[in-house]
């Protein structure tokens, strides 16, 4: 299912929101601060939410 | 059409689809559904008496629904096999037969109401696809009210109310009062070069069909207005701008802008608000019909033949040739070749050219009688591998087998294998062996790289076609870059094990970079998608063991990209310059330990293996 994730650019540390869903077809990514493609998906925000 | 349908090495399966490929280059075993078109074409003689007397009609697709067919049809006047066949959806029934009007004037009794689809299976060496492409439905554009006015229409519907074999035989008349229009507008970029219309692109052929549209109107009707608004008019092509001076010479306006709004006034008239960039001023027209010159798609019905054919696509969805410039009509896939718009929008020019390079690409092929194949594919050990199959499902080429069920262990073919790797980097047991890039060669190049002052490098693994290129653009470039960084080749990042990146950080490299194609450009369809997966995994992997993930990197970098390859080398070392010492020592200890674990763990494995096999009773 597609939903907002929290994101972590490995190189400049940027945090950021993006779609995704991890069963659906790769799309490839950047980061939005510093155009690096090392961005990790560290969990759904709706997750994130539930935890805090 | 007619010349292929008559000669004798071409066998024309018309009213079919591919239901299944199987096999690799030279030797593809196609199944073709051969729909059933309830009228045996072999019989009928296209002599129109069932047409007569057929009394369900449905809208002619061929004439974009300007005018309507019955159920039994002629597709089009040049069909090939010219022979009707029966609309199962349109007929008013066979089951039990409500009319059955055709069948009782067929003299021929070509009519068949119990006629089934066919499966036939052939056997091919090689495979074009041209499957076309679709065009763009304009209706979602509020604006423009096409569907909403009568007498706003594409570009397509245009096409054939002009065309001399069209519903009104050539005579130009506007759908509300099928008066013909003297004030004609075309509107250029209907769906093209828009993000907000879902396509960036440009299609390539309305600028020029519009041209021709005006010439063909100013031609019949001379007293005829014509009005062309477009962002620029693309005449690329050998003659075009003479076609579109010409145009201009008959009295077409052209006027530089893209209507903002289309309104119906009396009698059906239009009247167009526009902002005319050149003059610098709001502008209103007033029409009798305007066209929408829309743009084209990607097939949308054609998803079943690229997943058949592990065909990959661009972001749009057109086909991926295999080089851009060196194979322009291959298809990663070995023996599939590609022609004409499903690769990208095209005329009807390009479209010939391009089916006469597929065809004279096929001819090689097939002449040469037998296929040389890379020595770069992979190798299975049968005795270590178990069936679990997980090679099977992420080879982009389909070169695997296995039945994890049935206990089949994985084989590969050869000929479809096109050594990209992944599969050896996915083996959890290491039953696979990639030819040249072996396990045993990357680990020792890691560790010979790694042998002194590892602290002082950057390991970097680099995919053959674009990283490892864009190093090589970068330094014919003279671009200087960080000299820590030490690049490994492989064939594709998606050839990079995990445990290549482990055995680097556990030698004591400061920092690794994994980087590979662009994701559009991938040279092995899709298989750097795996490399993702394998990075995201081995980030939590090592954050969970207290080891700095950000010590791991990921860059894309095109062949093309030097500035990018230097811009991310220096960043490397820059990376690099923020690893402690500590932090090494840490990482090495850790993973050392890790590794150990692995190992017993795989010790006993094997033991387990063993025991169970002596115990089997022997005969
Ligand atoms: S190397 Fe690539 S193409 Fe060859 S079998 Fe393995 S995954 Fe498939
Ligand atoms: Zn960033």
């Amino acid at each position: 299912m597609v939903e907002p994730w929290n994101w972590k650019c490995m190189r400049c540390g940027h945090d950021y929101v993006e779609e995704y869903d991890p069963k659906a077809a790769m799309t490839e990514r950047s980061c939005p601060e510093c155009r690096s493609n090392s961005v990790r998906p560290i969990e759904s925000v709706a997750k994130a939410k539930a935890k805090s | 059409m007619m010349d292929a349908g008559r000669h004798p090495n071409i066998k024309l399966l018309t009213y079919s689809e591919v239901a299944d490929v199987s096999g690799y280059v030279g030797n593809f075993k196609v199944t073709v559904r051969q729909k059933a078109r309830y009228v045996d074409a072999t019989l009928c003689n296209a002599c129109g008496e069932c047409e007569k007397v057929c009394p369900a009609t449905h809208p002619d697709e061929f004439q974009m629904g300007l005018s309507t067919r019955r159920a039994v049809y002629l597709p089009f006047p040049q069909a090939v096999p010219s022979a009707y066949l029966l609309d199962m959806e349109t007929c008013l029934g066979t089951n039990p037969i409500a009319c059955g009007k055709c069948a009782e004037v067929c003299e021929k009794q070509a009519i068949d109401y119990d006629d089934q689809d066919e499966l036939t299976v052939i056997e091919v060496g090689a495979i074009v696809v041209a499957t076309g492409m679709d065009v763009y439905d304009p209706t979602a554009l509020d604006e423009y009210g096409y569907t909403r006015y009568e007498n706003v229409i594409t570009s397509m519907e245009f096409e054939r109310l002009i065309c001399a074999g069209g519903p009104t035989i050539g005579h130009l008349i506007r759908p509300s009062d099928q008066k013909t229009p003297m004030r004609i507008g075309f509107i250029q970029c209907v769906g093209s070069r828009s993000l907000r219309d879902g396509a960036g692109y440009c299609s390539n052929i309305c600028c020029m069909n519009t041209v021709k549209d005006t010439l063909l109107i100013r031609d019949h009707y001379p007293a005829a207005e014509c009005s062309v608004f477009y962002i620029d008019i693309r005449a690329f092509g050998k003659g075009f701008e003479d076609l579109y001076d010409k145009s201009r010479e008959a009295g077409v306006k052209y006027i530089r802008g893209i209507p903002g709004e289309i309104s119906e006034i009396d009698g059906g008239n239009l009247r167009l608000i526009v902002e005319n960039t050149t003059e610098q001023r709001m502008e209103t027209h007033e029409f009798d019909m305007i066209v929408l010159s829309v743009g084209v798609r990607p097939r949308s019905d054609d998803a079943s033949i690229r997943r058949l054919l592990t065909l990959s696509t661009t972001a749009e969805g057109w086909l991926m040739e295999s080089h851009p410039k060196l194979k322009p009509v291959d298809a990663p896939t070995k023996g599939v070749y590609i022609a004409g718009c499903t690769e990208s929008p095209k005329d009807v020019k390009d479209s010939v050219t391009q089916a006469g390079a597929a065809a004279a690409r096929v001819g090689a092929l097939l002449n040469a009688g037998k296929v040389t194949v890379e020595s770069i594919t992979c190798h299975i050990d049968q005795e270590i591998c178990n069936a679990c199959g997980l090679c099977v499902d992420i080879c982009p080429y389909g070169a695997l087998s296995a039945d994890k069920k049935a206990k089949i262990k994985a084989s590969v073919v050869d000929a479809a294998c096109a050594g990209c790797g992944t599969c050896g980097a996915t083996c959890p047991q290491g039953a696979i062996t990639m030819r040249h890039f072996t396990d045993a060669q990357i680990i020792a190049q890691v560790d010979a790289l790694l042998a002194e002052k590892s602290e002082e490098k950057v390991i970097v693994f680099a995919c053959n076609w674009c990283s490892y290129a864009g190093g090589d653009t970068a330094g014919i470039s003279r671009m200087q870059y960080a000299a820590s960084c030490r690049l490994i080749r492989t064939m594709c990042s998606g050839r990079i094990d995990e445990d290549f990146v482990l055995r680097a950080f556990r030698e004591g490299a400061p920092v690794v970079l994994v980087s590979g194609c662009h994701f559009a450009d991938c040279h092995y369809i899709d298989a750097n998608r795996q490399t993702v997966k394998r990075l995201y995994r081995l980030w939590k992997y090592l954050e969970k063991r207290d080891i700095r993930p950000e010590r791991l990197q990921l860059e894309w970098i095109s062949a093309a990209e030097g500035p990018k390859f230097q811009k991310t080398m220096n960043q490397m070392e820059e990376l690099r310059q923020t690893v402690t010492a500590e932090e090494i020592a840490h990482t090495v200890e850790v993973l050392a330990k890790e590794e150990e674990k692995k190992r017993a763990r795989r010790a006993k494995q094997a033991q387990q293996r063993q025991s169970a096999e002596t115990e089997v009773p022997a005969g």
